[in-house]
């Protein structure tokens, strides 16, 4: 048997306990960067400091810290543009994809007491499937598959706790990391951008305005030919709870090899909602993770 | 979801029209007014974020379809946005509202490219910077 090196490892809830770690992350970097400086200046180099910031083990020890505040790191990190790859090195492109990719999990007990607080403790008799094990990941919470009694396939992204009380202090905690020498020039004035960083986790971290909005989205897309959204399933919606209807799709990877005209097509419809977004809805979508769109064969 | 401010949306309007055919004193006039650059910056800070625009601008630009599989495009992008981050002096970051916009059209290029597209942009991004309800 393989063990899941994801499992089991509770989503840390306290302030302290992510502050603990996060100034574990700063701090061992900060050695790190000393230790490796002084090694290269014995050995006659002259080292600049973005170098020894992303050495190999400086990166895994960075993925590792920030999983734990993966929201707040994330929203950094595109709002910074760290993460797509096209403005940072290849390395540190990695550890945004991996914070992406490998989101903690909650265990099931966890699960179920967020739930329990969400939805009442008989919770479990509405449904006639639960999966308790997530079929994707969202920047604070994950997504399970379920289907009710009366046969409505839904999709359910619960949110981890402890979000929304720790995102002040994990912001600042990753600036701190931010502001360590050699990330960004002496004199950039990064408070604006924290301040934003904040008020949208905030806003993110409001499954019930999340609902809000996919509703608004879903009646302006309402005569698209082309693009589907999921539809909200309210009666299940809590301010941590997200319900929507389940759809079968595809991930965007999988059109990589198909013929020329449908990539054509779907690239086509993703610029237009873009466009249209910004031009007709005054609002968007802010994350453009190819996890977000999906290809409905 | 991210609403974004009405004045905000006319900026932005206003630069994609720039984009279309503007001329770059057009150009610097319209990314001045949203905050890519103030007028403090250093002129040659100026010119270099510039560049990055008309860089990223290069598939509006012309009326045939654009091939994002074979352009050269993201590395191009890659090369101004590397030289402008490793630029120390350059201190200046344009207003944070702004910032989701730009990753959110990087998302769609790397897309682009990923599904080697092959595109008019021109007459769409035409149609909405012109018509305030967009075609159809």
């Amino acid at each position: 048997m393989v063990m899941d090196p994801k499992q089991g490892a509770s989503v840390p809830t306290g302030r302290t306990s992510r502050l603990f770690h996060m100034g574990s992350v700063v701090a061992g970097i900060a050695g790190g960067v000393v230790a490796g400086g002084l090694q290269q200046l014995a050995t006659g180099q002259r080292p600049g400091l973005s170098d020894l910031l992303l050495t190999p083990s400086n990166a895994l020890r960075l993925t590792e810290g920030l999983s734990h505040m993966r929201g707040a790191a994330l929203k950094l990190g595109q709002m910074l543009s760290m993460d797509t790859g096209l403005v940072l090195s290849p390395q540190l492109t990695q550890i945004f994809a991996s914070l992406r990719d490998d989101a903690k999990q909650m265990p099931p007990k966890q699960l179920q007491g967020v739930l329990n607080a969400e939805w009442g403790a008989n919770w479990l008799k509405q449904f006639r499937r639960f999966d308790v094990q997530p079929f994707a990941g969202a920047s604070i919470g994950q997504v399970h598959r379920a289907v009710t009694l009366d046969g409505t396939d839904l999709a359910i992204k619960v949110q981890y706790p402890g979000v929304r009380a720790s995102i002040d202090s994990d912001v600042d905690n990753i600036a701190a990391l931010i502001r360590l020498p050699g990330f960004l020039p002496r004199g950039m004035d990064l408070s604006p951008l924290l301040t934003e960083a904040k008020r949208q986790l905030h806003a993110e971290a409001d499954y019930l305005a999340e609902a809000q909005h996919l509703a608004k989205f879903g009646l302006m897309l309402a005569g698209s030919d082309r693009l589907v959204l999921p539809e909200l399933h309210t009666a299940l919606c809590t301010p941590q709870v997200l319900a929507m209807s389940y759809i079968e799709s595809a991930p965007l990877d999988s059109l990589v090899d198909a013929p020329q005209a449908l990539r054509d097509r779907v690239a086509a419809a993703l610029i237009d909602l873009v466009l249209r977004e910004l031009f007709v809805f005054g609002a968007m979508q802010t994350d453009p993770n190819p996890a977000n769109y999906r290809y409905d064969p | 979801m991210q609403p974004i401010a009405p004045d905000l949306v006319a900026d932005f309007r206003a630069l994609a029209r720039v984009a279309l055919d503007g001329g770059a004193d057009a150009t610097r006039e319209a990314m001045l007014r949203i905050g890519y650059f103030s007028p403090a910056t250093a002129p040659h800070h100026q010119r270099l974020i510039q560049s990055m625009f008309d860089v990223a601008m290069t598939p509006m630009r012309q009326d045939l379809p654009f091939d994002f599989g074979s352009s050269d495009l993201l590395e191009r992008l890659r090369d101004v946005c590397l030289a402008i981050g490793n630029d120390r002096e350059l201190t200046h970051l344009p207003p944070a509202a702004t910032l989701f916009l730009h990753r959110k059209i990087g998302g769609m290029y790397l897309m682009a490219a990923k599904l080697r597209r092959r595109v008019a942009l021109r007459p769409i991004v035409e149609a909405y910077s012109r018509d305030t309800l967009g075609p159809g």
